[in-house]
């Protein structure tokens, strides 16, 4: 019985340890504005139905910042649906990316 | 004629486990290792124990042993029906993003997420992203994974085992010792 316990034990480790799943970042995400110098943030379409006021809200938003700085910009992200929002001089314009590997990703606004 | 069975038990013993390893056919990703193994070591056993009780095997009457072998013929291809089933549930390819490993059952953010996406877990890598889903899936609790690939593992290779007894016996009846 001890054995066979050990053997239900190893087994369950094993299946825990060799699940897993890789979520490597996608090289190469250009955020673009006119006129450049726009802050962008990284909102992920899940977090964005679970709140939509958090593309109004500074404080929740940068926690999505773009660390590489001010548009033109390029960064790495996941492989996922995100709501980008570019922020110049207070004025907010938003749009959406897909980001898949192998392809181009790119987000572009157009401040008027 | 018996030996041909023989030969067929044999094979199917011992070659699914090395197909398996190496070329991951029907297996979650990354699992090609764990699964090949164990059908791998789950087809010898199944030889061994045919070869340890073969007198008493011997003296089963033949009506009664066809039987044994329908049955296990019947029992491989529902559990390669179930498995199938499963599988589908549990593995899900998209052309474009990818394959995500789901568990048996969801709850927390990854439910809420297929739910949104009309209950499809295809919709729910291609609305999200596959990233976003795998994320998700991390945030269950790992028993869940586990519980889905011991369940998988346990009906795969009773696929291979119950096919490897079914030929092991009708060789063996034929009264040739392994």
């Amino acid at each position: 019985m001890k054995k066979f316990k050990f053997a239900i034990i190893t087994l369950f480790s094993i299946c825990c340890i060799v699940y897993v799943s890789s979520c490597a970042m996608v090289d190469g995400v250009q955020l673009l504005s006119e006129p450049p110098g726009a802050m962008v943030y990284l909102v992920p379409l899940y977090q964005f139905e679970k709140d939509t006021s958090i593309v109004s809200d500074d404080a929740k938003l940068a926690e999505f910042q773009v660390p590489e700085g001010l548009t033109p910009v390029i960064t790495r992200a996941l492989e996922k649906r995100y709501v980008v929002v570019f922020d110049l001089n207070g004025k907010k314009l938003t749009t959406r990316i897909d980001i898949i590997q192998g392809q181009m990703n790119q987000a572009k606004v157009v401040f008027k | 004629m018996n030996k041909v069975f023989l030969a067929l038990a044999g094979v199917v013993g011992s070659i699914p486990g090395i197909a398996v390893w190496q070329s991951g056919l029907g297996t979650p990703p990354n699992m090609n290792l764990l699964f090949g193994g164990v059908v791998q070591a789950f087809g010898a056993i199944s030889l061994l124990l045919l070869w340890v009780n073969r007198a008493k095997l011997k003296l089963i009457p033949k009506p009664k042993m066809t039987k044994i072998v329908v049955y296990l013929i019947v029992t491989c291809f529902a559990l390669l029906s179930i498995y199938l089933w499963l599988f589908g549930l549990t593995v899900v390819q998209h052309e474009v993003r990818g394959t995500t490993y789901y568990p048996l059952w969801t709850s927390g953010e990854i439910a809420t997420m297929i739910e949104s996406a009309d209950n499809s877990r295809y919709y729910a890598i291609e609305k999200y992203g596959i990233d976003a889903v795998k994320e998700a899936i991390h945030k269950m609790p790992a028993a869940v994974i586990a519980i889905t690939t011991i369940f998988l593992l346990f009906i795969y290779q009773a696929i291979f085992s119950t096919l490897t007894l079914a030929f092991g016996v009708l060789g063996i009846q034929e009264k040739l010792s392994l």
